[in-house]
């Protein structure tokens, strides 16, 4: 990757307002390899793949087709953190341009405030850019405090793989990448069952227990595994894990105590940003994974 | 067109109708399924089997389809590459117009239709932005968005379920 990369940056709406500790640790490490970031002003929700693709294709894909529309006129590829908004967005870009009739739908619904979708752009998951795009190479040269002796579980966020016809970054049986981001920090990743268990986040309104019992399977294994902590790809997948999982040990009367990070948290941690710089607030005591690596909050 | 005739033409369509009737009850999308996994009336498969059957009232009016989570995990793994997730995204939204929405599920897309964020800026998240030295996020051109969801319906379908599960509660 060249020093010139600049991306529209979609932070999405949980990452924006209920997350922002994500985009800061985002941001210092985008930053640390020239990658741009540049504003997309007045963008709205992605629209969310569960609570308005679930209830309307139609209306995901106009309010899709205009959150594109504002990357188009910037002339950058679109970079987000979040899985959901990469699905969404990614879903409705190639539909647009391989389907004509979805993309004369998104067209007509654009047409009442002047946009046009042209198919100018690509979407992009940080996952993929600092795996791919600039490379395990570079970003081992950056590392400062190797994390060594740090067992970390990974959770890649189903909407990363699948529908993998769409995606296509990595095989959503047996994905490596998140794992190979994790070991350049010179943490080991540790093989558990059910890694590719979805986190039942979406449902949690529908029917919370259930939600949870999905939950509760993946962190059971995890613990089981013996790791240290879990290192997720996806913000929905860490309200899941981290903010909910005192309430799941509470539903089913059982302890796990599993710290949970978001990639570029512990990519920050390991090239040496203190933690209070990036925030780290989290609902799970990270205390005793850090101190395991001998980092120290204060 | 009522909602039920809708999946009754679109199940029946030619192509449509070679895509869902090779299913041949193999169980893959339900062995491989998070939810089945944990609760067990959840099963994809009798979802496809009632809808392949012709049993278009019973699969609209089910608050089973609701529970998939959309991980694509069926889709991924189906022999016969059925998109079963992709399927039940339709019997959502054809169950939605007939008023079928569970109730936390229609405020959270009623606020993403008025303020066009799934979660809205906050005042503590403005303060939690500025501790991080983030900028403040650009605000959503809300009337853009709203223009877009009225244009495809979106919000007169939230609207309409809304006060067909009042008269139902009176």
């Amino acid at each position: 990757m060249g020093q010139e990369a600049k991306y529209a940056w979609f932070p999405g709406c949980w990452v924006s307002n209920r997350m922002p500790h994500i985009e800061a640790a985002d941001k210092r490490v985008l930053d640390a390899f020239g990658v741009e970031l540049v504003e997309m002003k007045g963008m709205s929700c992605c629209p969310e793949p569960y609570a308005v693709l679930g209830l309307g294709r139609d209306a995901w894909l106009g309010l899709a087709a205009r959150n594109l529309t504002i990357a188009e006129e910037l002339k950058h590829d679109i970079l987000t953190p979040c899985p959901g908004c990469y699905h969404t967005l990614k879903a409705a870009n190639t539909g647009f341009r391989n389907d004509p009739s979805q993309r004369r739908r998104a067209n007509e619904l654009l047409s009442g405030i002047n946009r046009e979708f042209k198919g100018q752009i690509e979407v992009e998951h940080t996952v993929n850019v600092l795996h791919s795009k600039i490379g395990l190479e570079k970003l081992a040269g950056a590392i400062k405090h190797p994390l060594s002796g740090l067992r970390v579980a990974t959770h890649y966020g189903c909407h990363l793989l699948k529908p993998s016809r769409l995606t296509g970054i990595d095989d959503p049986e047996r994905p490596m990448m998140l794992d190979e981001l994790v070991q350049v920090t010179g943490a080991e990743t540790v093989p558990y069952m059910r890694k590719t268990l979805c986190c039942g986040g979406p449902i949690g309104s529908v029917d919370e227990k259930t939600s949870y019992a999905i939950a509760r399977e993946k962190l059971l294994k995890v613990k089981q595994a013996g790791a240290d902590c879990l290192v997720v790809a996806c913000p929905a997948c860490m309200i899941q894990y981290d903010a909910n999982q005192h309430s799941i040990e509470k539903t089913f009367s059982e302890t796990y105590e599993i710290p949970v990070f978001y990639h570029t948290e512990l990519l920050c941690l390991a090239m040496g940003v203190a933690p209070k710089e990036i925030g780290v607030l989290h609902q799970v005591k990270i205390d005793k994974a850090l101190e395991r690596v001998d980092i120290h909050r204060n | 067109m009522a909602a039920i005739d809708k999946l009754r033409a679109l199940v029946e369509k030619e192509g449509y109708r070679k895509k869902l009737a090779i299913c041949y009850q193999c169980g893959t999308c339900t062995g491989g399924c998070p939810v089945a996994y944990v609760k067990s009336d959840y099963n994809p498969r009798r979802i496809l089997e009632t809808a392949i059957l012709g049993h278009y009232d019973e699969v609209l009016s089910s608050d089973l389809i609701w529970l998939c989570t959309s991980c694509h995990s069926c889709l991924e793994r189906c022999p016969q590459r059925i998109e079963v997730s992709e399927f039940l995204i339709d019997l959502k939204n054809f169950a939605a117009e007939n008023g079928n929405i569970p109730k936390l599920l229609l405020e959270r897309a009623k606020r993403i239709a008025e303020t066009g964020q799934s979660t809205p800026s906050s005042k503590a998240s403005v303060v939690w932005r500025e501790k991080l030295n983030l900028a403040p996020i650009s605000p959503v051109k809300v009337e853009e968005a709203q223009a877009i969801l009225q244009a495809a319906g979106f919000p007169a379908m939230l609207e309409r379920t809304r006060s067909q599960a009042d008269g139902t509660r009176s």
